[in-house]
């Protein structure tokens, strides 16, 4: 494990927030750099000089998260042999599967592959995995509300596959009109600022993904046994960031929150 | 008998901030009302009661019905009382005995 402790100092050097900033910023130079040829010739090497140490700063403030990110994936499809998961199955995890209508299509399994760090969904397979750990650790009336946010990413699943694929075509748009306007840096400032507005909008769509799960979970559970596991989450790991792929525990925390003043659910 | 409830998890369910406040306001205040839990830790009273659901699944906390005069109504209310069991105080102990 100690081989990806840089990477892990380099995800936390650089807060999420930063990681934000510094992709923004790449996009806005892609677009001022539309104007590259009818920059003067002094403009034109300052800006090739910035907007590479702008993409070098970008690829090292992302190359931390999606270590561990491939680190986890990576982990989880080698050692997935070794750790079975276990089909998890109880009459509450029924009667919800009913009531957020996944009954027969999502299956949910319980794995001790210690790579398998919280809870997730294959949503191509609709299988929702939970660490052993988290059953440990969690009451059951809380595991059961986990349970129900991942099943709101299966209810979901087409939605989300929709959204990513036209933030990605966006992007790409994005790059075909820089491509339009250059001509010799271009390459470069084409490709960084197609995968940059990419990992933006992608970010912004898992999130609001997230916030959706939160929701359709909390609906059929009702809220109280996830603010309770994000409580628990948020303490335990002292900081709370966010990620590119799921927004800060406070903010899904507060959004939570009004459903506990609502008698419906 | 030290981290026994560290090692089973029951210390971890306790120590969910909520639930840990919940319990130190039954050691210090005794039996209590949720509404009255609620307003001595500013947590809203439907997670009180969820906290308190999962306390007394796992034997920290009991809890009753029962009808009783509080502020603002003439007529009695269902209240549920709550009180902290050994267990809680055994589990705190640990807790904090672990730290030391």
């Amino acid at each position: 494990m100690s081989k990806f402790s840089f990477f892990k100092d380099l995800a936390d050097f650089f807060s999420f927030k930063t990681r934000r900033l510094i992709l923004l910023a790449l996009v806005l130079s892609s677009i001022v750099g539309a104007a590259y040829w009818h920059m003067p010739s002094i403009a034109r090497w300052w800006f090739t000089l910035g907007y590479v140490w702008l993409a070098t700063l970008a690829i090292m403030s992302q190359t931390g998260f999606f270590v561990q990110f491939a680190r986890t994936a990576v982990g989880v499809v080698l050692f997935g042999g070794r750790h079975k998961p276990v089909p998890l199955s109880s009459p509450e995890i029924d009667a919800l599967a009913s009531k957020m209508r996944v009954h027969g299509k999502a299956r949910v399994y319980s794995t001790s592959n210690s790579w398998v760090g919280g809870p997730f969904t294959n949503a191509l397979t609709s299988r929702v995995y939970i660490p052993l750990s988290w059953i440990e650790s969690f009451p059951m009336s809380e595991i059961i509300a986990v349970i129900g946010h991942e099943f709101g990413h299966i209810t979901r699943r087409v939605r989300l596959g929709l959204e990513l694929a036209i933030g990605i075509v966006f992007a790409y748009a994005f790059g075909v009109m820089l491509l339009t306007v250059f001509t010799v840096i271009p390459l470069l400032v084409y490709e960084v600022g197609e995968i940059a507005i990419a990992l933006y909008v992608a970010s912004f769509i898992l999130w609001r993904s997230e916030y959706r799960a939160d929701m359709e979970g909390a609906k059929a559970t009702g809220p109280e046994g996830l603010i309770s596991v994000f409580e628990l989450v948020k303490k335990k790991f002292g900081k709370d960031d966010g990620s590119e792929t799921h927004p800060p525990l406070s903010k899904r925390i507060r959004r939570l929150e009004p459903l506990l003043d609502k008698d419906d659910n | 008998m030290l981290m026994k409830f560290i090692l089973n998890g029951t210390a971890e369910i306790a120590l969910q901030p909520g639930r840990f406040k919940i319990l130190q306001v039954l050691r210090k205040s005794g039996p209590s009302f949720v509404e009255q839990i609620a307003r001595e830790t500013g947590i809203h009273p439907r997670m009180v009661s969820h906290h308190i659901d999962v306390l007394q699944e796992e034997k920290l906390v009991e809890s009753k019905y029962e009808i009783a005069k509080v502020e603002g109504s003439k007529r009695g209310v269902a209240v549920r009382t709550c009180w902290a069991t050994d267990k809680a105080e055994e589990v705190l102990r640990d807790v904090r005995d672990s730290v030391r």
